[in-house]
């Protein structure tokens, strides 16, 4: 018999086990303490004990099974990261605090719109659609890869052909690269790139989103996506001749991209500012102004801005820096970087891949999109980009809060699941 | 991410740190080479190791990955320190030095 089922031992691994609230973990806890037992007890032997003996001194020597599963316990928790979550809240409240100075101030080009009242509504939304999102098992969200994305490319093309449009784009596909990110995790989690023609399979998820963005959607989602892709894609490990033709099949798409009249136009206006400072250019040169004339301490909480196009989306924050003045402008970009700072350190700490996709996806989506923004705003990328993630108004909120609300998932279950199975496909990831 | 706080302030955690700091090991590993390192002075439950190191690993401070099962041979946990970890062993070890120091100079001056 062997000695890890010698009935005493698995009478003391009940007895730890019995103290574990999360059954998830008691199956690595056995297999470890098991193996320590074992050990032990062959120790005993080979110095000459009875097998009695030796196991009933292995089990004298771990001590009280009740304290060590006690302890153990503790150890695996759900948990809380209270500063993500913090400053998350802190960037609604500043979204809050903007769309009302916004509204009560008449900067809003858009008459008779409630902007304060349904910036409150779509962020209490948010926040339930976030909670909902960290108590749910993130992992159910693993086997909907392969129809998450084909509802997402359904979606797409529906956004695409009927959905509403702003500025010649349709509205809803800049919202698709956030949608596929658990898609593409699900997908790549348990991706084998042994497999016959992966590589062409992994060429179909690349370009078949990418198509519809290229046709319908902004420079900015293309080359979101495209990053996403690679992240999480590369993170599967595809050897280099597998990863070639993807790389490839993305320039000419890219190509395709940057020569439409319409963001040729906007790449002109960026190169030359004053070209076309009361058409193309207005928005970054207005941009330009109001950071220029903000000045540190800004021109009072509520101050009237009339120039700034799109003030409560695009140009949220120039009207922050405006009314509130740079220092307080800096300190928003420190707690966006806060903010980015805490996805890493859950990427750091996650154990499980398909977790670690999700977190990473995140990261690259939110630093991607906070970080164009604030560069559009003062000139650096062409204004084809994506609003403030949870400051700018709109419904799109609630997906972003959703994102945070699987980010908190994660996190609260890195203790309380077995990684045991996955192992293999952890060690791909590396 | 708060985890109970207490159990990792123990000097077990230095000695734990120390020995992943050479070479990745199990958690039998560790204990006969602490009992071997003190000549037997430190014996501890053994089985209070485990919640520590899962603590650790909680924390970040050390990972751990199951070694393939291949024939006759049990499947170990093995641990391996982190970046982290390592940060956190310097604080601790040098925290050591000024306690040992502290106590040497009290015991010095008693004795003269």
């Amino acid at each position: 018999m062997e000695v890890v089922h010698h009935p005493q031992i698995v009478a003391y691994l009940d007895a730890v086990c019995a103290q574990v609230q999360y059954a998830e973990t008691h199956a690595e806890i056995r297999l470890e303490m098991a193996g320590h037992l074992a050990d032990r007890t062959q120790a005993g032997l080979d110095a000459g004990l009875s097998e009695a003996d030796a196991v009933a001194q292995a089990i004298q020597f771990s001590g009280d099974p009740i304290m060590v599963g006690r302890q153990l316990n503790q150890a695996h928790q759900p948990r809380t990261d209270w500063k993500l979550l913090g400053a998350t809240l802190l960037l609604v409240l500043l979204g809050i605090w903007a769309m009302y100075a916004i509204e009560v101030s008449g900067s809003s080009p858009i008459v008779g719109f409630n902007l304060f009242v349904r910036k409150l509504i779509w962020s209490a939304v948010g926040l339930v659609g976030a909670f909902a999102a960290m108590i749910l098992d993130y992992r159910l969200l693993r086997r909907l890869g392969w129809p998450l994305l084909a509802a997402t490319l359904l979606g797409m093309f529906w956004a695409g052909t009927l959905g509403p449009r702003a500025n010649g784009q349709a509205q809803w596909l800049s919202l698709a690269p956030l949608v596929l990110a658990p898609a593409l995790a699900g997908i790549f989690a348990t991706w084998d790139w042994q497999a016959p023609r992966a590589w062409l399979k992994g060429l179909g998820v690349l370009l078949m989103p990418l198509l519809a963005l290229v046709i319908w959607s902004s420079i900015f989602t293309v080359l979101e996506y495209g990053v996403l892709f690679w992240v999480i894609a590369v993170a599967s490990r595809p050897s280099r001749r597998q990863a070639w033709p993807m790389a490839a099949a993305s320039v000419p798409l890219l190509w395709t991209v940057l020569q439409r009249p319409y963001l040729r136009n906007r790449l002109l206006g960026w190169l030359h500012p004053q070209s076309d400072p009361l058409g193309m250019t207005y928005p970054v040169v207005q941009s330009l102004e109001s950071l220029r004339q903000a000045g540190p301490w800004g021109h009072g909480p509520t101050a009237t801005v009339r120039t700034l196009p799109a003030v409560h989306t695009d140009f949220v924050f120039p009207y922050l820096v405006f009314s509130l003045g740079w220092v307080t402008g800096i300190a928003i970009c420190l707690l966006a970087f806060y903010f980015l700072f805490r996805l890493a350190r859950v990427a750091r700490k996650t154990r499980e891949p398909f977790g670690l996709m999700l977190v990473r996806g995140a990261l690259v989506l939110f630093g991607l999109e906070i970080g164009w923004n604030v560069l559009m705003t003062v000139g650096l990328v062409p204004t084809a980009g994506p609003d403030l993630p949870f400051i700018s108004y709109g419904g799109h909120e609630v997906v972003y809060m959703a994102a945070v609300g699987l980010v908190l998932s994660v996190i609260r279950r890195k203790d309380i699941i077995r990684v045991l199975d996955e192992d293999s496909i952890k060690m791909k990831l590396a | 991410m708060t985890v109970n706080k207490e159990l990792l302030k123990g000097s077990t955690v230095t000695l734990i740190l120390s020995l992943l700091d050479r070479r990745p090991l199990y958690g039998y590993q560790m204990i006969v080479e602490i009992q071997k390192g003190s000549g037997g002075v430190f014996n501890f439950k053994e089985g209070t190791l485990y919640p520590i190191l899962h603590m650790l690993e909680s924390h970040g401070y050390v990972t751990s990955y199951w070694s393939d099962e291949s024939e006759g041979v049990r499947r170990r946990r093995y641990y391996q320190i982190t970046d982290d970890g390592r940060g956190y062993l310097k604080t601790r070890l040098s925290e050591w030095a000024l306690f040992r120091t502290a106590v040497d100079r009290v015991l010095g001056g008693a004795s003269t």
